[in-house]
């Protein structure tokens, strides 16, 4: 018999049988997809007669008890080392630009001396380390959002590669952050002096988090973004 | 088919000596070469197949491209230059072990 290729509506019913085995991620489904349909095109040719039902059940029953999940897992396992390689060597192309690098230093030199200066003129009530430590979480956050929306990865399912990015650095911040956010701590001129340089190492973190976020996020969007279409031209 | 502890541990020789010999294969393609070569006899597991080829993607031994085939986007896999020197080596210390292990099976070993 001659080769069996799957038409996109068949294609279709394929991407339908994954989700039903509860992977719903474009890019993992793109992953299983293509061997998948190898196998259902191998048993439809050997069979004939097969039904696209039975020649996928059967072709799901060839991959074993675990089914798709090994490949699943190695992709995810996968992306995530790839991404926290490259998060890595955009951290060091960061730190290495003098630009962002002052940028970062600014930006900690101007939490330095606000806090300080609200300190030395009695505003602490208005701007305390822990109103600044909020204000810092609550830049997080936005800036979490706003990367987020640039992006848009909000296509019903988590995308593995803007997971790997956003997830990477962001609890060196919270540390530095959460050892200061104490409330209620007394204003001793060494615990005031702790929490200020603590403060300043956060600004200057944040930032560079924010520029090395940005350009992985670039990079990870784009190879993304190419599944993300080829997976909606399928479905259209 | 049960999964031979042999072939198991010589699986990423085997996808590097493929890829090597091919120059680039998509996952299904290297299953179907290692059974057509070994006529049946030989059987990579998906389970098997995909955390190797992803561990010597981890390694900066292979690398991808996609390409639109058929209607689905099928991922080929290629070795790197690194993929490249490692083959040889590889294949070289399988020989070598495959040698060894054939003259303890065909002599006649006896205590004493």
């Amino acid at each position: 018999m001659d080769k069996v290729t799957l038409n996109k509506e068949q294609l279709f019913r394929l991407i339908g049988f994954i989700e039903k085995r509860g992977f719903h991620t474009p890019l993992v489904i793109v992953e299983i997809l293509d061997h998948f349909a190898c196998k259902v095109e191998e048993k439809m040719k050997a069979g004939p007669k097969l039904t696209l039902d039975e020649a996928m059940a059967a072709a799901h029953y060839d991959f074993g008890v675990m089914g798709f999940a090994p490949i699943a897992t190695a992709f995810e396992a996968n992306v995530k080392k790839k991404y926290k390689t490259i998060y890595r060597d955009e951290r060091k192309k960061v730190l290495a630009n003098p630009v962002y690098v002052l940028v970062a230093l600014l930006t900690a030199f101007l939490f330095y001396k606000g806090y300080n200066w609200a300190e030395m003129n009695n505003y602490r009530h208005l701007f305390g380390f822990n109103d600044v430590a909020f204000l810092l979480y609550l830049a997080m956050l936005t800036a979490i959002v706003s990367v987020l929306l640039k992006f848009k990865p909000n296509r019903k399912q988590p995308d593995p590669i803007i997971a790997a990015i956003i997830y990477r650095d962001w609890w060196v911040f919270m540390l530095i952050v959460g050892i200061s956010f104490q409330p209620g701590r007394p204003g001793s001129a060494r615990g005031l002096m702790f929490i200020s340089v603590a403060g300043t190492i956060a600004a200057f973190c944040f930032v560079i988090c924010m520029f090395t976020m940005y350009a992985a996020m670039k990079k990870g969007y784009k190879e993304s973004l190419i599944v993300h279409d080829y997976f909606k031209s399928i479905q259209e | 088919m049960e999964p031979n502890p042999v072939i198991k541990g010589s699986l990423t020789t085997i996808i590097l000596k493929l890829l090597g010999e091919s120059g680039r294969m998509y996952g299904y393609e290297m299953t179907r070469a290692v059974r057509d070569v070994t006529k049946n006899k030989m059987d990579i597991t998906e389970a098997a197949l995909y955390p190797a080829l992803h561990k010597l993607l981890d390694e900066g031994l292979l690398e991808t491209t996609s390409e639109i085939v058929d209607g689905r986007m099928r991922k080929y896999y290629s070795l790197t230059k690194k993929g490249k020197k490692e083959t040889v080596f590889k294949v070289n210390a399988l020989k070598e072990a495959l040698e060894s292990l054939s003259i303890i099976l065909n002599s006649n070993l006896s205590n004493g």
